[in-house]
């Protein structure tokens, strides 16, 4: 773990928009940021700006959908212009033949397009994003990979596409031909929070998706890894645990027995679609200033919620309540902030979902 | 990057050969300009400036020499390496390497690799920073440098970042070594001018610092 951070952050992860074509039933983002107001263009391409003079090198676009912006390739210009990168995170049901065409002349900048995929068919797909969604992200897919751009894939697995989910991860390997994408799960805030109980799987499904994730890397080794979070990630983490009961071996390259599980306060800053700094989206009730209004270099060196984030990591956990006496602390790094956020109320606890006692059913609270 | 941004040169403004004619027990490893193509003939060659589109042509001596300036051999090597291929004494194989080479660099169809072309290949080519880099400085011992189009990076020590601000506007490398020499007391030129060269040749390979030239 860092002793201090970067002088500035490699890359921004900006909301570009809060609007969206689309009402999917887990979007985090969706309902509780329906107030805010977007940045107009001018603000954004002086934000750019102060990203370049700050050596800022990506930026990631979301939203909302960030093809319901008007003047985005005035934006992604502006991005370009200020000697960055760029990546897009979609739902890929606005990507046409034309808006391909305009994304291949900044193909040299773009590091990828990411597709929300949540289904192999529309049955499942359109049941969590909406009647005929599956058809138009499809059509925008088949745009991306006729031009040859760079795009990948999430999967945001939960009850309602869990029983698909082999088809699906089959069906962008097989059919489609990807050869590097990402599953995380549903992250429980916005109207994630609000569809709790149709959308939490329950244990044995969890399991399920642990399943069939391992099973499909054991044959296509890395192509399902572009997450950091996720059901493979956390099964392979739970199998480390387990061996590590048994033989006493655990070695991972990361600090364990504190909250370490997370190190994006170190490396990026994330910007609300109305100019709100905040650690991460996860992380929206951590504000930490205004972009043109706060210099970046003092949110990023200064803010007092930053500074607070990045002590989490010298929690140790057997100061936490719930964690006093476990015996699995030492494989432990409490996992991610924003679902123990959504999920208890507070940031510096561990997340319930990456509980290793609840796992194998010695929790007197967690359920797994 | 090789850029002929004449905004950069003032009007009617040439870089020249100013200095003596080199000496040629030379290390200098040539290899082709990236600006241009070459076709290979029988009787010799012809070399194509993509910039300009203007063609030079090579006799059967010259074509020879040009094809073994491939980025391997020293000059002074491919000259002991003439002699033995031709029918000419060693003396007039270094006369007509070095003759070649001087052509060859008037068209600015060659780039050095590595090694030095002493007081001569410095005065020429001018170092300026690609504009689509940008720098991003970490702490007072050092910085990195982001090329966005090709996704590279490099970090710079103190020394590096220097000469990187220094090709703000085009710089030879004896301008880079006589303001290091104003900045820093006690620098051996020699030492100064060989990790100068070492370090632009580096830079302008992976695409951070381009040339500067004007024919």
């Amino acid at each position: 773990m860092p002793t201090q951070p970067l002088k500035m952050p490699t890359s921004v992860i900006i909301a570009l928009t809060g609007r969206c074509n689309l009402r999917c039933k887990y979007c985090f983002y969706a309902d509780e940021m329906v107030a805010l107001s977007d940045l107009p263009t001018e603000t954004w391409l002086a934000f750019f700006e102060e990203l370049r003079d700050e050596g800022v090198m990506r930026v990631t676009l979301s939203g909302g959908e960030v093809f319901t912006r008007r003047d985005l390739w005035e934006l992604v210009d502006g991005i370009v212009r200020n000697k960055m990168r760029f990546s897009i995170l979609t739902n890929g049901t606005l990507i046409t033949d034309d808006v391909v065409s305009r994304l291949h002349g900044y193909r040299r900048r773009m590091d990828y397009i990411q597709v929300s995929v949540d289904g192999s068919c529309p049955e499942t797909h359109d049941g969590i994003r909406g009647k005929g969604s599956f058809r138009r992200t499809m059509r925008g897919i088949a745009a991306l990979g006729k031009h040859k751009l760079p795009w990948t894939v999430r999967v945001t697995v939960n009850k309602l596409n869990i029983y698909d989910l082999e088809a699906t991860v089959h069906m962008l390997y097989y059919d489609l031909g990807l050869r590097s994408f990402g599953v995380n799960e549903a992250f429980p805030r916005g109207a994630g929070q609000c569809n709790q109980s149709i959308l939490d799987m329950t244990p044995e499904e969890r399991r399920l998706s642990f399943r069939v994730m391992q099973a499909f890397d054991r044959e296509h080794p890395g192509v399902a890894s572009g997450s950091q979070a996720g059901p493979l990630v956390m099964a392979n983490h739970l199998d480390k645990i387990a061996h590590a009961c048994e033989t006493g071996e655990f070695a991972v390259p990361y600090r364990t027995g504190y909250l370490t599980g997370c190190n994006i306060m170190w490396q990026k800053l994330s910007v609300l679609h109305d100019g709100t700094y905040v650690p991460c989206h996860q992380l929206p009730h951590i504000t930490l200033g205004t972009v043109s209004r706060d210099s970046l270099r003092d949110v990023w060196q200064s803010s007092p919620g930053l500074r607070q984030l990045r002590e989490r990591h010298k929690i140790p956990l057997e100061s936490i309540p719930h964690c006093q006496g476990c015996e699995y602390q030492q494989y432990c790094t409490g996992g991610c902030p924003g679902i123990a956020y959504a999920m208890t109320g507070e940031v510096n606890t561990i997340n319930p979902r990456d509980c290793y006692r609840a796992y194998v059913g010695e929790d007197r609270v967690y359920a797994y | 990057m090789t850029t002929d941004d004449s905004s950069a040169l003032s009007d009617g403004e040439a870089l020249s050969l100013t200095t003596a004619s080199p000496c040629f027990s030379s290390n200098a490893v040539f290899a082709l300009a990236r600006h241009m193509a070459v076709e290979y003939f029988d009787s010799g060659a012809l070399l194509l400036d993509l910039r300009t589109r203007t063609m030079t042509e090579l006799d059967s001596r010259e074509s020879w020499i040009l094809g073994h300036l491939n980025g391997q051999h020293a000059a002074g090597q491919l000259a002991e390496d003439y002699a033995a291929a031709s029918a000419l004494s060693h003396d007039e194989a270094v006369s007509k390497v070095q003759a070649t080479c001087e052509k060859l660099l008037r068209a600015q169809s060659l780039r050095l690799v590595r090694g030095s072309w002493k007081g001569y290949i410095m005065d020429l080519v001018r170092y300026i920073q690609n504009p689509d880099v940008n720098l991003r400085e970490e702490d007072e011992d050092g910085a990195l440098l982001f090329n966005p189009d090709t996704d590279r990076v490099q970090l710079l020590n103190s020394t590096g970042l220097y000469i990187w601000k220094l090709c703000t506007e085009g710089r030879t490398v004896s301008d880079i070594v006589a303001a290091f020499k104003a900045e820093f007391d006690d620098v051996p030129e020699e030492e100064v001018t060989a990790d100068v060269e070492e370090f632009i040749n580096q830079m302008v390979d992976s695409g951070f610092i381009g040339t500067l030239e004007k024919p």
